[in-house]
């Protein structure tokens, strides 16, 4: 015969309790002492081992991060595709310092060959009155300013100013750097 | 309050106050023995289909709830904590690898405890198709056929969402009721 549910359910339930299971169960509390921290669904192996794994992942993560890696991020946070972005946006950024280093060398470059084609001049045209440091100092600062007009930057030749300064005191390519060291806009002595 | 002994009457009360706080765990077991031992043992009884391993997995349920009680923060899910304890410590006891029998145990007593020899036969017929049954159906069956358990606790005990323990129910009803359709069909 096929049961219907109430008789499914009556024969389920149709069991003889044992007599003795209640009074063996009320003793517990008398041979057992309460421990403070249940160990039934979260026992504490489990929750160190979790622990553990936690460490060990995170471990893992920090090892497998890019060596770069930036300063107070989370790694396990960020995924590949972000740490690669980052690095290229970095790479980037050193790309665009290393275009501007090129920029300035190129510029003492040619600051130096107007230098070196002033000195030649000077060289190939000599005039007494004028000294050697008289002229070593004009070519020099002469150079640093056409070395302006080439497009290179006022701090890029500030430095050799500087210098023409220093080697050559009391002499006219000083005055000049001078000037435009003190910001003065200086006239082309050999064009007044 | 009087004083009682070397304690002032101020003393006295806040002794028996937290006196009667000791006791409230034990009260609270007590209680859940008497309300809740039988139900245990029918569906520990119908899950392991053996007398004897049916009254250890109770013992242990209850041992276990008597050491985490502290844990319980509400003692209206008394009954849902207690089952889930029931269910994990069957799951260990599987994980074990313990094998038990499809039929109940044919010990004198536990025949004794049966009168009736027809009924002891429905009973067998029932429990090894039960047994056939896949854990799944199981215990929706057992925790809301058997012992009316509403659905929403036994899917908080068995951590399933309200509409698969409805579903696992209903299939398992049909397929257990096919089961022991058979088993008669095949009795001499």
């Amino acid at each position: 015969m096929k049961p219907n549910d109430e008789q499914l359910d009556d024969l389920l339930r149709d069991l003889t309790v044992p007599a003795g299971l209640k009074q063996t169960l009320l003793r517990i509390p008398n041979e057992q002492p309460v421990v403070a921290h249940p160990a039934v669904l979260f026992p504490a192996w489990r929750i160190a081992g979790w622990v553990l794994a936690a460490g060990i992942a995170g471990v893992a993560c920090w090892f497998c991060w890019p060596l770069d890696k930036p300063v107070g991020g989370n790694p396990v946070a960020v995924t590949d595709n972000r740490a690669l972005s980052g690095n290229d946006s970095r790479a980037q950024l050193e790309i665009d310092q290393l275009d501007q280093e090129i920029e300035v060398l190129n510029a003492r470059i040619r600051l130096r060959e107007a230098e070196l084609r002033l000195a030649e001049l000077w060289r190939d045209q000599p005039r007494s009155e004028v000294s050697g440091a008289d002229q070593l100092s004009l070519a020099l600062a002469l150079s640093a300013q056409s070395a302006i007009e080439l497009g290179v930057g006022r701090d890029a030749v500030r430095e050799d100013m500087q210098k023409v300064v220093q080697r050559y005191p009391q002499s006219a390519g000083a005055e000049i750097a001078s000037q435009f060291l003190a910001g003065v806009e200086s006239k082309n002595p050999m064009n007044p | 309050m009087a004083g009682v002994g070397y304690f002032s009457s101020n003393q006295s009360t806040f002794l028996t106050a937290n006196m009667a706080n000791d006791d409230q765990p034990k009260r609270e077991f007590e209680r859940a023995v008497d309300q809740f031992s039988d139900s245990m043992y029918r569906v520990a009884f119908r899950m392991t289909g053996n007398r004897e391993l049916a009254f250890e997995l109770v013992q242990e349920t209850f041992l276990h709830a008597w050491k985490g009680l502290d844990s319980l923060r509400d003692p209206s899910r008394m009954r849902a904590w207690i089952f889930q304890i029931l269910r994990f410590q069957f799951s260990k006891q599987l994980r074990r690898e313990v094998r038990y029998d499809s039929l109940p145990d044919g010990d004198a007593e536990s025949i004794a405890e049966v009168a009736d020899t027809a009924r002891l036969d429905l009973q067998d017929l029932v429990q090894a198709a039960l047994n056939q049954l896949d854990e799944e159906f199981r215990m929706p069956i057992l925790l809301v056929s058997m012992e009316g358990i509403p659905v929403g606790e036994a899917a908080e005990i068995l951590e399933l969402p309200r509409g698969t323990v409805l579903s696992r129910l209903h299939r398992g009803r049909e397929k257990l009721k096919l089961l022991i359709e058979r088993s008669g069909e095949l009795q001499p």
